[in-house]
């Protein structure tokens, strides 16, 4: 287990996409069992009509999980407005596994027991920040668009609290209860089809200008590029950020995983680790923007 | 407008502006405020351009001399337009959803401008009345056919709506076969989706 | 906490904006600090301390209230604009503050117990755990509810909180959840929910391109407009995208969001207040909205079965207006 170590550890993030349950099953089994990681994340956060196609599936996955050393932590929705969806909060906060609130309905019940602070509640600034812990948090992963100068401020607590930051992935800009995988099909969220189980890696939404921009998965709006913040790494440590988050895409993650790991043991350098992961990205830009205080969607060199 | 030669119409503009000075002085240390900026304002009916500066600095408006003067954002429009929105008469956005004005450049300072002007409750006319000299005269009357056109055009705008929105049964019943169809090609189009769906899941795992 | 009569809650970008507010029949005003502190911090717009302080004397002398929307998320290191816009709106005499920051909460709780707290849109509460969670730690005495409900959704959560609830009747139709949405900064770089500008006017750009005008955001092609087309805002989610080879209003068509025909349902529902957006509209739409609406609350209170003709079209994004998601069907 991972809680109060205060070196870097690097997670996977809850998976984002509707991938089939054997696709969905194939990556946890890999990650478990190849995958140099700390702590998974596992559960739907974006929509919840996908939740019962897997929900079967889960315990034999955290199982595989647990076996394997890694921390497992419960993510849950980031927009809960259903009597459904609220139930559903409950019963996972019943179970003893630690829980990712991407929700402010989840953190009452949660109230003096230890969890997670997901990137979908907004923890702008340390008032807020004391105010979660107080209340029980033991984790914070920021916001995608947090820029350097506020993780350094809110990693600075860090005798407190872990902080965490999302430094490889799609980068999510909004989540709403429209769905525009639905809508772009023709369909409405009730109409579904779960088309948008048909993109893994999302799909793709340019300008009129055909700029690749946007990326649409279901209710969630997110980046084209990836988020890349190999760069970055070495100075978040120096902050004290202590937990490093992988969003999983649909590429080798357990190689991807592996590049991350080199860098924050000093065995790679940066520069030689994004050479290597735009072999296993294919055409998807890498964006840095919101780190360095600029335009999400820009790279900064350093 | 047409018939007033361009210095009449600057020494009117500038008799305006000291005139406004004393009855808005708010207005102006408002404008004060602002960042530095040069408007080009362009009534598209009229033969004239103004050019109006604003900011650190002195308040201005100009006739603008040369065709295309240099400036950080332009706003376009009928004169009985951008008259109404001085007057904060009209919704600015609502003439820019309706297209009735356009503005291009730096938006920051049509944003700020329009802020500033609607803080304050002006009647062009109370201020034109209240010159005297030998302009009071003619701007008077310029500005009464002025009012008449604002008139107008809010009646023109009422018209318009009313002429989309006759109570008669006739229309009603268009209004109905509309919806219904709509609601026809809405369910087409998901059943269209639906299939489309399926065969690219049934192609999908053929590959 | 059902109550028969539906407050009007109106906005006010200038003090002009909240006099024309008032003489048009608001019995609630909501107005921001001339800062980041609210979610419409646009240049020229909003009051200082002074111009604060003299609204709410205008307003109070005529009955009425005034709400100051402190709404946005103060940057880490930098908390101290909020807490002292907490502070002026206390001075100011305000009947209510709005808030969305779990921190600025926290701060008015302790620092200003006896000033009422409502909880903004902004806050994304749109569910009665969410908005528990909030009453019991800021004994919050209302919530500005989320775009994304459904009538029935509406009357539920009354229903399970108890709580006052205040609605968007007219304005947007906000498909995201707000407050956390962060379109417009992956674009421009400002953070709409900590600097309080959406689509910053510094960042918007026109142009003319042979009879059609484009909108930019950043550097991103938003939106193209054939003559005589309406224009819509330049919000990334109200831009066209590229999916499937077609262009469209991917998120959400230029419409506005009018509720005034569905008012007896609204009320029905247990709301306690309706909300009427625009501190960034011009105050002769303020004049013309509120107007409109106080003469529609008058008719319901007097038992008319249907209310006043709805003339607001014009004034409405887009030209165009829809029900948004209190009808079923828009998800």
């Amino acid at each position: 287990m991972t809680i109060g170590k205060k070196a870097s550890n690097l997670t996977i993030g809850p998976l984002f996409f509707n991938w089939s349950v054997e696709k969905r099953r194939d990556f946890y089994f890999r990650i478990a069992d190849e995958a140099d990681v700390d702590c998974v994340y596992v559960g739907e956060v974006v929509c919840s009509k996908r939740e019962s196609s897997f929900e079967d599936h889960l315990p034999e996955i955290v199982d595989r999980l647990n076996a394997a050393g890694k921390e497992v932590v419960r993510s849950t929705l980031a927009l809960v407005t259903s009597e459904r969806e609220m139930n559903a909060i409950k019963a996972n906060i019943g179970y003893e596994q630690l829980i990712e609130a991407n929700d402010v309905a989840s953190l009452q019940s949660l109230k003096g027991s230890p969890h997670v602070i997901g990137p979908f509640i907004n923890v702008f600034n340390e008032t807020t920040c004391d105010f979660l812990v107080r209340n029980g948090a033991k984790r914070i992963v920021l916001a995608v668009e947090a820029s350097a100068a506020a993780i350094g401020i809110i990693a600075a607590k860090a005798s407190a609290i872990e902080t965490e930051v999302m430094v490889f992935g799609r980068q999510p800009l909004s989540v709403a209860m429209r769905c525009y995988h639905a809508r772009s099909h023709g369909l409405t969220r009730d109409s579904c089809q779960f088309v948008c189980g048909l993109d893994a890696d999302g799909l793709p939404a340019d300008t009129i200008d055909g700029q690749p921009i946007l990326t649409v998965n279901g209710t969630q709006t997110m980046s084209h590029g990836y988020g890349v913040l190999l760069n970055e790494l070495g100075r978040l440590q120096g902050m004290g950020v202590s937990h490093f988050r992988l969003s999983p895409q649909d590429v080798d993650m357990v190689r991807v995983a592996a590049l991350y790991r080199a860098v924050l043991d000093k065995k790679s350098t940066a520069a030689e680790a994004l050479d290597k992961l735009k072999t296993l990205t294919a055409e998807v830009p890498f964006i840095n923007g919101f780190i360095h205080g600029r335009e999400g969607l820009s790279w900064v060199e350093n | 407008m047409r018939i007033v030669p361009a210095p009449l119409l600057q020494r009117m503009i500038d008799l305006l502006m000291r005139r406004m000075r004393h009855s808005h002085p708010s207005l102006f240390s408002n404008l004060a405020l602002l960042d530095s900026a040069v408007i080009c304002v362009k009534p598209s009916d009229l033969p004239h351009q103004f050019v109006l500066r604003f900011g650190q600095g002195p308040t201005s408006l100009s006739l603008a001399k040369p065709q295309n003067p240099v400036s950080d954002a332009c706003i376009k429009g009928k004169l009985e337009a951008l008259l109404n929105l001085l007057e904060g008469r009209i919704d600015s956005d609502m003439l820019f959803f309706s297209r009735d004005i356009e503005i291009t450049g730096d938006t920051a300072v049509i944003v700020g401008l329009r802020n500033t002007l609607d803080r304050e409750e002006i009647n062009l006319l109370d201020d034109i009345t209240a010159m005297s000299g030998p302009f009071g005269g003619p701007a008077r009357k310029m500005v009464s056919i002025l009012n008449n056109a604002a008139q107008r055009i809010n009646q023109r705008l009422a018209n318009i709506y009313e002429e989309s929105h006759p109570p008669s049964a006739d229309w009603q019943n268009v209004q109905h076969e509309r919806d219904e169809l709509r609601n026809e090609v809405q369910a087409l189009k998901t059943r269209l989706a639906k299939f489309e769906t399926r065969q690219k899941r049934t192609e999908a795992a053929a590959q | 906490m059902t109550s028969s009569y539906l407050e009007l809650v109106c906005p006010a970008g200038t003090p002009a904006a909240l006099r024309a507010a008032i003489t048009a029949g608001a019995d609630t005003v909501y107005c921001g600090f001339r800062d980041c502190t609210n979610a419409r911090n646009y240049p020229g717009l909003n009051f200082d301390r002074k111009e604060m302080i003299e609204g709410v004397a205008y307003a109070h002398a005529r009955g009425r209230q005034v709400l100051v929307a402190i709404n946005t998320f103060p940057r880490a290191g930098d908390e101290e604009p909020w807490h002292r816009a907490v502070d002026a709106a206390a001075e100011a005499g305000a009947d209510a503050v709005i808030l969305a920051d779990i921190g600025v909460l926290d701060y008015a709780t302790r620092h200003h117990p006896k000033l009422r707290r409502h909880l903004s849109v902004q806050a994304s509460a749109a569910n009665p755990m969410s908005i528990m969670f909030y009453r019991d730690n800021f004994d919050i005495k209302r919530v500005v509810l989320p775009r994304v409900l459904s009538i029935e959704d509406v009357a539920a959560l009354i229903e399970q909180t108890g709580i006052e609830t205040e609605v968007f009747a007219f304005g947007s139709v906000g498909p995201m959840s707000e407050g956390r949405c962060f379109l417009s900064s992956y674009m421009t770089g400002i953070s709409p929910t900590s600097e309080g500008a959406c689509a910053p006017a510094s960042h918007v750009v026109y142009k003319e391109d042979g009879g059609c005008m484009k909108s930019y955001l950043g550097n991103v092609a938003l939106n193209e407009f054939a003559k005589d087309e309406p224009a819509a805002y330049p919000t990334p989610c109200k831009g066209r995208y590229v999916t499937h080879d077609r262009a469209s209003y991917l998120f959400e068509e230029p419409i506005g969001l009018n509720a005034i025909d569905i008012l007896p349902q609204l009320k029905a529902a247990g709301v306690t207040a309706l909300k009427i957006e625009g501190r960034q509209r011009s105050r002769a739409y303020v004049a013309q909205v509120v107007g409109t609406f106080r003469k529609a609350l008058d008719d319901l209170a007097g038992g008319a079965v249907s209310v006043a003709a709805n003339d607001l079209k014009s004034v409405a994004e887009g030209g165009h207006e829809t029900f948004g998601a209190y009808k079923t069907g828009w998800r």
